[in-house]
């Protein structure tokens, strides 16, 4: 029986004449995520519709993978659906975008591989690559996310390929992360700006810094962000001839790790900047207060700040 | 193999139990996510054929139970299916039900395997064929203490997908107590002897054929007497276990086909379950005795 829509003909199909749709960019679905949808469909059914569009005898998944193969493990023969016209190639992968990016948690690498050809598509209806922002306007993906993305694809093969086997895995088992990826490349361009040659090999580089993750050398990606502080030890007045050597060792000895590199090299440094602003910032706060404004307990702080200085600077009361 | 309902989290503990059951339990011929018939309400992983003759069914999932599940089991039963169904979960994505999950599981009659990363196997417990599930369980405290260790272990052997196995060890145990009964109730002198006729010998209560003996006692005991002695005895009681001396060939040839499997559970459930109750009617019947 097929209802008249608007966007559409509401109808119920047969669950084994559907088909999933080669360009969702989606390609890991998550056993439990689909078990608690399996167990909302056993008691309660399909309430919300499948979106499809007819190719031949089938019918190919625009909106619903996960509502599709629910109800073909639970056996289910139909199921409500509202049949579309056939999108174009561009279209039907905006669709994908805007209907299951921006409401689901995809992992970042499923998006990441699509991208380039939305943008091929893009450039041959318009004639030109789009911008960030007009990709960010079209796929309804934030221009960071975007940023990220562009990290991930930029990455080698045998990376992309690592981090695809590593998402099927289940959750538990994941050992590396898009995050690590992307904290990674930033480091290793920050590096490659900063200390020009001392990355000999990239890719080993890549490797040496995966093993120390493997290994527990550290296990906070966000550690990989002290790399690029190390590489950038001139802008704090740290030796920048010891903190090339260190990067060097960071990306050549599997077993030196990047806190003892820090530790070594700019920390002090880092620290003294850490004060430095810190009172700056307490300086123009104390530009804005009144005489009137001081209470009792900021006056008791202001005192032990005063006693405190004059101990560290050596001067008498 | 290419899967496409199973999360990709599970692809590789599903390849994992495929090879399990086909080392360890001969299951060939593996189906893929295809549905069994069209009214029960689950597509398992995997199905496959067994050597006993039962359809495996192994379904992949994060925990070792779910409702989907119970209700494959509750319709499966109640068709008298000859399935037999197991959960292959990952070791070690455990979650906080994985106890609770492990024991619905177990009362729903699902088998339950761990995979762990390497391939190796942990079996947490074996799956009851859906045909045999439906078994009316004993309430073991009906049964006299000395005497539950063997109904006991014929219910296990039945469960286990030995029926036949599990309704020999009950008949067995509805002779011995049958046996007794009656020579003890002959050396008391309950039974009717026509003068003349040569007094039974142990060998003929204990050894000779139970059909005889049975037929004898339905024959000679009195019934008058024996009202006052073991009230609770009924001449009742020796026809059905008269019934099960007959019944017990019917059922000793091997399916060769899935149906005839069917049929056959269904016979051995009934079976099964009438020569239990029978046996409880005996105990009763022997409590003034003290037999047991």
């Amino acid at each position: 029986m097929a209802a008249s829509h608007s966007t559409g003909t509401l109808a119920t199909i047969a669950v084994s004449r559907i088909r999933a749709n080669p360009d969702n960019p989606r390609l890991t679905f998550r056993q439990h995520e689909l078990e608690e949808l399996q167990e909302s469909i056993r008691q309660y059914g399909i309430q919300v519709p499948i979106a499809v569009f007819k190719r031949g005898a089938h019918f190919i998944l625009i909106d619903g993978e996960r509502r599709w193969r629910c109800a073909s493990k639970l056996n289910i023969e139909t199921i409500p659906a509202l049949i579309q016209r056939e999108p174009k190639p561009l279209e039907n992968l905006l669709l994908m975008f805007n209907i299951h990016a921006l409401r689901e948690q995809w992992d970042l690498m499923t998006i990441a591989l699509k991208l380039p050809k939305i943008s091929d598509l893009i450039q041959k209806e318009t004639g030109k690559l789009p911008t960030e922002i007009e990709l960010s306007a079209k796929t309804g993906l934030g221009r960071g996310v975007i940023r990220r993305c562009r990290l991930l694809t930029n990455l080698p093969d045998k990376y992309q390929k690592m981090l695809l086997e590593e998402l099927t895995k289940p959750k538990s088992k994941q050992l590396l992360s898009e995050d690590l990826f992307i904290e990674m490349e930033r480091s290793l361009t920050t590096v490659a700006r900063a200390m020009p040659g001392v990355i000999d090999k990239i890719n080993d580089a890549r490797d040496v810094l995966l093993t120390k993750y493997k290994s527990k050398i550290f296990d906070n990606i966000v550690d990989l962000r002290k790399i690029a502080k190390i590489a950038r030890a001139e802008k704090v007045d740290a030796d920048p001839l010891k903190a090339r050597k260190a990067i060097a060792r960071l990306l050549t000895d599997p077993k030196y790790s990047i806190n003892k590199a820090w530790d070594e090299t700019v920390s002090g440094a880092y620290a003294e900047r850490d004060v430095l602003t810190r009172i700056e910032q307490l300086l123009s706060k104390l530009d804005e207060l009144e005489p009137s404004e001081v209470d009792d307990d900021v006056r008791e702080k202001l005192e032990e700040l005063l006693t405190r200085t004059q101990k560290l600077l050596g001067v008498d009361a | 193999m290419k899967f496409s309902l199973l999360g990709q989290d599970l692809h590789e503990t599903a390849e994992q139990a495929k090879r399990f059951f086909s080392e360890s339990y001969g299951a060939t011929r593996f189906r893929c996510e295809e549905p069994i018939s069209s009214d029960l309400p689950l597509r398992p992983t995997w199905q496959a054929k067994m050597k006993n003759g039962y359809m495996l069914c192994i379904n992949v999932q994060p925990s070792p139970f779910s409702e989907s599940l119970y209700e494959f089991v509750t319709r499966g039963a109640q068709k008298g299916m000859p399935i037999k169904l197991w959960v292959a979960v990952a070791a070690g994505a455990a979650k906080e039900s994985f106890s609770s999950d492990l024991k619905k599981a177990h009362e729903a009659g699902i088998g339950v395997v761990q995979i762990e990363a390497d391939g190796s196997a942990h079996e947490c417990h074996r799956a009851v064929p859906l045909s045999l599930f439906g078994l009316k369980r004993t309430k073991l405290a009906t049964i006299p203490a000395a005497r539950r260790e063997e109904v006991k272990s014929a219910e296990d052997a039945y469960l286990d997908g030995h029926p036949e196995k599990g309704c020999q060890a009950i008949c067995q145990e509805l002779e011995a107590i049958t046996r007794k009964f009656a020579e003890a109730i002959y050396g008391k002198g309950w039974w009717i002897t026509p003068a003349g006729s040569t007094p039974h010998r142990s060998r003929f209560f204990q050894i000779d054929s139970w059909a005889t003996m049975l037929e004898e006692m339905e024959r000679r005991t009195d019934y008058r007497l024996m009202k006052a002695k073991a009230p609770k005895f009924t001449k009742n009681l020796i026809l059905t276990a008269r019934a099960y001396t007959d019944w017990r060939n019917t059922v000793s040839h091997k399916p060769r086909t899935l149906s005839e499997l069917q049929a056959r559970d269904e016979k051995l459930r009934t079976m099964f379950e009438a020569t239990r109750d029978s046996l409880l009617g005996w105990y009763e019947a022997a409590k003034p005795l003290r037999l047991l």
